[in-house]
């Protein structure tokens, strides 16, 4: 086959932010580039009227897919059918399927993770190394907070420790750090009393213009829609990766890659439209970015890159509780952006041996919603309401808390043998359980609520401490390791089976940490994206 | 986008707040006419119950139509209501706490979906999971559980200040 054969030097799968940034990049690059997404596409001024329009969901309730496309041929994560449970656990994250991705209606946390998150089983004997180091993906995690402007604290200890600013960083947050609320700092300075240290969210919202978006002036909705564009989102990329060249194909579902006749390449990507005429479409190299569930049903419906039999195994997420109070002081969380800061006590330590770590966000969301309903649930009503609704508005305090889990095999997602989707390919199924070492570190969450509820004065509005709510951080299902034996791709993120195959989503990595994904899978995308760079 | 209000209106009555709260469903069936026009005194039992005059009153259709798009009795419990006040003589928020209404169960059920109703700007629970049996959506940002709150913090999605206002301490925290 000669270079012109091929219809592009590299097809990517998906156009969420982690298949944006690296086609953007490889596009820049000077390299031809197709783009296929399953969604379709639609500006931020009619999701924002959907938004306001729908009733069924606030920026702190409801259903975040809601105000989003929901396309027979792309559904979002919540129509039924999509994710059938078989575990203990039940596990269905938020997603969106449309140009840009989930990150239209994420926090907006961008977060790297800690060196000794990468040696989990070297220091503490539990879950996997990752193949790489902190220092390996440095670089990457510095690109890509440049192009997504991440705003941070220089001068925080990420590792929750109140020491030295960590990690390491080659350059500042290319963002400044948005001011801290009046909400944040009481809060901040009620919850230190009791030695728990709270530090400002690494984030991707515009504190200053930054490129094309406007500065955050908190309209407190940064999920389900940040009406201004002032938070990153991925469609950001999609559009700079079609500036520089790219070619963006939308209600494009890929349902096969096919391999060559020794199986060591993808000689081809498949893809639906929505008439289900099929299409056939070459590349040099193939980069999957579909999301962490999404791909590894692409990889088993293809029966690709599966040699270990860990394609879809070893889920992960950050399974929690939640707390919901009513503190002894007007704080009046809901100015400023929905999350600022979070306690990071139990971030990394020698405790990693026996239990997972612990991140409690700290929620700076307008309570009004969920105080009226419950208020009307108690038969309040007459100017009483109004009274009561501000004065538990001003008292608002929510938190939800993430914990560490471990890749288990077991924890898996699997193509449903019933349910099959607009094409009639089989859908998915989850078998998903939380064990003794994430469950270990519910003790130490219930413990600290109960600390907080006494350092604020709270009395209980809502608490969870027994549902593990997920975060919709899904990881592991196409696991990075060493050995061909036990994980999908390599340190490179390339598979084990197939030379020309990159996979770049959160599902990759092999330890789940504590900290919001996105950060990491964008930095493990544009260090694929450069390694693929060297060797067109 | 694939959801529109009317979508939404005619998911019909899949969830039924009053049942909830201990009311039997009536037999009454809702006519065209009923779903159309709130009856004359809505609007009056409306600001009688939420104790305030301050009310859109371009919405007392739309919040009406909603309560029947959940709830095909509301008609007849809506005249329930109607009728006990009537009996009392309640003309204001202070005369229905003297009537003894407010703890009447099943009376003090309907005034409250009905003022439920104004205040979300909808009716039914949010689903966070499903996008089918959804609220009935009567409004946003005129949902009055905003106003008691809006000289300090914003209707989610709509701005007050520029960036960084949030570091100040509110004006009315020594009151509040």
């Amino acid at each position: 086959m000669t270079p012109m054969d091929y219809d592009a030097d590299v097809i990517v799968v998906g156009s969420g932010v982690i298949g944006s940034l690296a086609a953007h990049h490889l596009a820049k690059n000077g390299k031809s580039v197709i783009i296929l997404e399953a969604g379709t596409r639609v500006p931020r001024w009619k999701i924002l009227d959907s938004f306001r329009e729908c009733g069924n969901v606030s920026t702190d309730a409801g259903n975040r897919n809601q105000p989003y496309p929901n396309e027979p041929w792309a559904p979002s994560s919540f129509v039924p059918g999509y994710i059938t449970n078989h575990g203990p656990v039940e596990y269905v994250p938020g997603m969106l399927r449309m140009v840009g991705g989930t990150t239209w209606h994420w926090g907006g946390a961008c977060w790297r993770l800690l060196p000794n998150d990468f040696r989990l089983k070297t220091l503490y004997g539990v879950g996997r190394d990752w193949p790489i180091a902190y220092d390996d993906l440095e670089p990457f995690y510095h690109q890509a907070e440049i192009e997504m402007g991440v705003s941070g604290d220089d001068h925080a200890d990420y590792s929750g420790q109140n020491g030295a600013p960590f990690p390491p960083r080659q350059a500042p947050f290319p963002v400044r750090p948005q001011a801290l609320g009046y909400f944040s700092q009481r809060f901040r300075d009620r919850v230190a009393e009791g030695g728990y240290p709270f530090t400002y969210q690494p984030n991707g919202r515009a504190t200053d213009p930054y490129e094309e978006r406007p500065a955050c002036v908190g309209n407190n909705n940064c999920s389900p829609i940040c009406p201004i564009g002032a938070q990153y989102s991925g469609d950001r990329h999609a559009t700079k990766a079609e500036r520089a060249g790219a070619k963006l194909i939308t209600d494009a579902t890929v349902y096969r890659l096919e391999k060559t006749p020794d199986g060591r390449r993808i000689a081809a990507v498949h893809y639906y439209t929505p008439e289900k005429r099929s299409i056939r479409l070459t590349a040099r190299m193939v980069l999957v970015a579909a999301h962490a569930l999404e791909t590894p049903r692409l990889l088993l419906l293809s029966d690709v890159a599966n040699s270990s039999k860990m394609v879809g195994r070893n889920l992960m997420d950050h399974n929690a509780f939640s707390l919901a109070m009513i503190a002894d002081e007007p704080m009046w969380s809901g100015r400023g952006p929905v999350q600022q800061g979070d306690v990071l006590k139990w971030r990394d330590g020698s405790f990693r041996q026996k239990h997972g770590c612990i991140r409690h966000e700290v929620g700076n969301f307008v309570g009004n919603v969920q105080i009226t309903e419950r208020l009307l649930s108690q038969g309040v009503i007459g100017p009483e309401l109004d009274e009561k609704i501000r004065h538990m508005a001003a008292r608002w305090v929510f938190m939800d808390s993430n914990i560490e889990m471990l890749p288990e095999p077991t924890n898996r997602m699997t193509l449903s043998p019933s349910k099959r989707d607009f094409y009639g390919l089989p859908l998915m199924d989850i078998y998903y359980d939380v064990n003794d070492y994430a469950r270990a570190a519910g003790e130490v969450i219930r413990q600290d609520y109960a600390q907080f509820l006494k350092l604020l004065g709270g009395e209980i509005f809502d608490q969870n401490l027994t549902q593990w709510e997920n975060r919709d951080h899904p990881m592991g299902t196409v696991i990075m390791g060493h050995d061909p034996r036990d994980s999908v791709v390599n340190a490179e993120g390339r598979s084990h089976d197939h030379d020309n195959l990159f996979i770049a989503t959160t599902g990759i990595m092999p330890a789940a940490s504590v900290v919001n994904p996105t950060l990491t899978g964008c930095a493990l995308s544009l260090r694929s994206a450069s390694i693929m760079l060297r060797e067109i | 986008m694939k959801t529109t209000r009317r979508r939404l209106l005619g998911y019909g009555v899949a969830l039924l707040p009053l049942t909830g709260m201990g009311l039997a469903s009536g037999e009454g069936q809702a006519s065209a006419a009923q779903v159309r026009h709130s009856p004359a005194d809505f609007l009056r039992m409306s600001r009688l119950l939420i104790g305030s005059s301050e009310l859109d009153s371009a919405l007392a259709s739309r919040v009406w139509q909603a309560l029947m798009a959940k709830d095909a009795d509301f008609p007849t419990h809506y005249r329930q209501l109607s009728d006990a006040l009537s009996a009392r003589s309640v003309t204001s928020w202070a005369d229905y706490v003297a009537s003894g209404l407010r703890e009447q169960a099943t009376i003090h059920a309907i005034a409250v979906a009905l003022v439920g109703a104004w205040y979300l700007g909808r009716v039914g629970p949010m689903l966070p999971r499903l996008e089918t049996g959804t609220p009935a959506f009567i409004t946003y940002e005129g949902a009055l559980m905003w106003r008691s709150t809006r000289d300090v913090t914003v209707i989610p999605s709509y701005a007050r200040g520029g960036p960084g206002f949030w570091a100040e301490a509110p004006l009315s925290l020594a009151t509040d």
